[in-house]
């Protein structure tokens, strides 16, 4: 599958999420699955980055340390461009060192 | 603080507004929402950025905040492709990091009705940042919320535009280190999202699964498995909490 195509079916599965929302403003759903579904991003986003930082090469210790600062940052600061700034000066830095 | 509408009824059973209302209530949640461009605008540089260290056509990059818009989707998006995961996998992925936009939009269409044509619009222009934003501003309304989420589309797609030009720049993004952007963009959207017991749980239980199945299967579907897994203890942990709210609850 072509990049394009992804893109598209992409925007479609994620328009779709957002339009049944929308469609189904009068259904009730069950406080268990609405209490899971909250914590669905978070879990995911977890994963992701755990993931992106793992079982990588050499690099990537010092891309671990640049991320674990750079979740202190973040929280320190709320701010995204504090946390994105702040763990590449930071990967920089580790690798002018090393 | 709230609109002063003219009398009438919809068929949804809801007043009507006269455009000049509409475009009024537009421009304030267009306008409340430019602070959060401090927000998005490195965000999506940093997804342009990581599109273009991927492989990612500019074109592709930019055509993809066009239409999906959505900073986790589409990171994640970037990140899987580099990986070669497969297309079923990036899809269940996308889907999962917008799981939460239901719940939104299902609040959203609770205190709006909207027809047809209003549900489309503000389908398309939904994020959490604008329906809070939106909320904020005085009572929920469909033009409010679409004036919002236009104001973040404008700045993720700004943000988007300089990182795709920045990224062509950079000989070997790589060699610089640009491909933890993306790690790096996940983080600045999950923390502000960390603030309970159970979604430290949700993290730790999260983090602890997908280094377990990155041993045995491949690393997109080991994130679906500590998606799935991390929610459920997230979920756990808050029904012995009940003073905790979950994400969406505490909004």
């Amino acid at each position: 599958m072509t990049t394009l195509v992804i893109v598209v079916v992409m925007a479609g599965c994620v328009f779709a999420v957002r339009l049944s929302g929308f469609i189904a403003a009068k259904a009730t759903i069950p406080a268990a699955w609405e209490r899971t579904l909250g914590y669905v991003p978070i879990a995911t986003l977890t994963a992701l980055v755990v993931a992106s930082v793992s079982g990588r090469s050499n690099e990537m210790s010092l891309g671990i340390v640049a991320v674990g600062l750079a979740a202190g940052i973040s929280y320190l600061t709320r701010k995204t461009w504090a946390c994105i700034v702040g763990g590449m000066l930071v990967y920089w830095l580790l690798q002018f060192v090393a | 603080m709230t609109q002063q509408l003219p009398a009438g009824e919809q068929a949804a059973g809801h007043p009507t507004r006269q455009p000049s209302a509409d475009r009024t209530l537009f421009v304030r949640g267009f306008v409340a929402m430019m602070p959060m461009w401090t927000g998005a605008i490195p965000v999506g540089l940093a997804y342009g950025l990581a599109a273009r260290s991927a492989g990612l056509g500019a074109i592709e990059s930019q055509l993809m905040s066009l239409l999906v818009f959505s900073a986790a989707a589409q990171i994640s998006a970037v990140s899987l492709i580099d990986d070669g995961a497969p297309t079923l996998v990036l899809l269940a992925t996308t889907l999962l990091l917008n799981v939460q936009l239901l719940l939104i939009g299902l609040a959203a269409g609770r205190e709006t009705r909207p027809g047809w044509p209003g549900r489309l619009s503000g389908a398309f222009f939904l994020t959490e940042g604008a329906f809070g934003v939106a909320a904020g501003i005085g009572r929920l309304t469909l033009p409010s919320l679409v004036g919002a989420g236009a104001s973040m589309y404008v700045s993720w797609n700004i943000g988007t535009a300089l990182g795709v030009t920045v990224g062509d720049a950079i000989p070997d993004p790589r060699g610089i280190g640009i491909d933890l952007v993306a790690p790096l963009a996940f983080l600045a959207v999950l923390v502000p999202l960390v603030r309970t017991r159970p979604a430290v749980v949700t993290v730790v239980v999260a983090a602890a699964i997908v280094l377990a199945l990155r041993q045995v299967v491949p690393s997109g579907v080991a994130v679906l498995g500590a998606g799935l897994g991390g929610s459920l203890a997230g979920a756990w942990a808050a029904s012995w909490r009940r003073s905790d709210l979950s994400p969406e609850e505490s909004r």
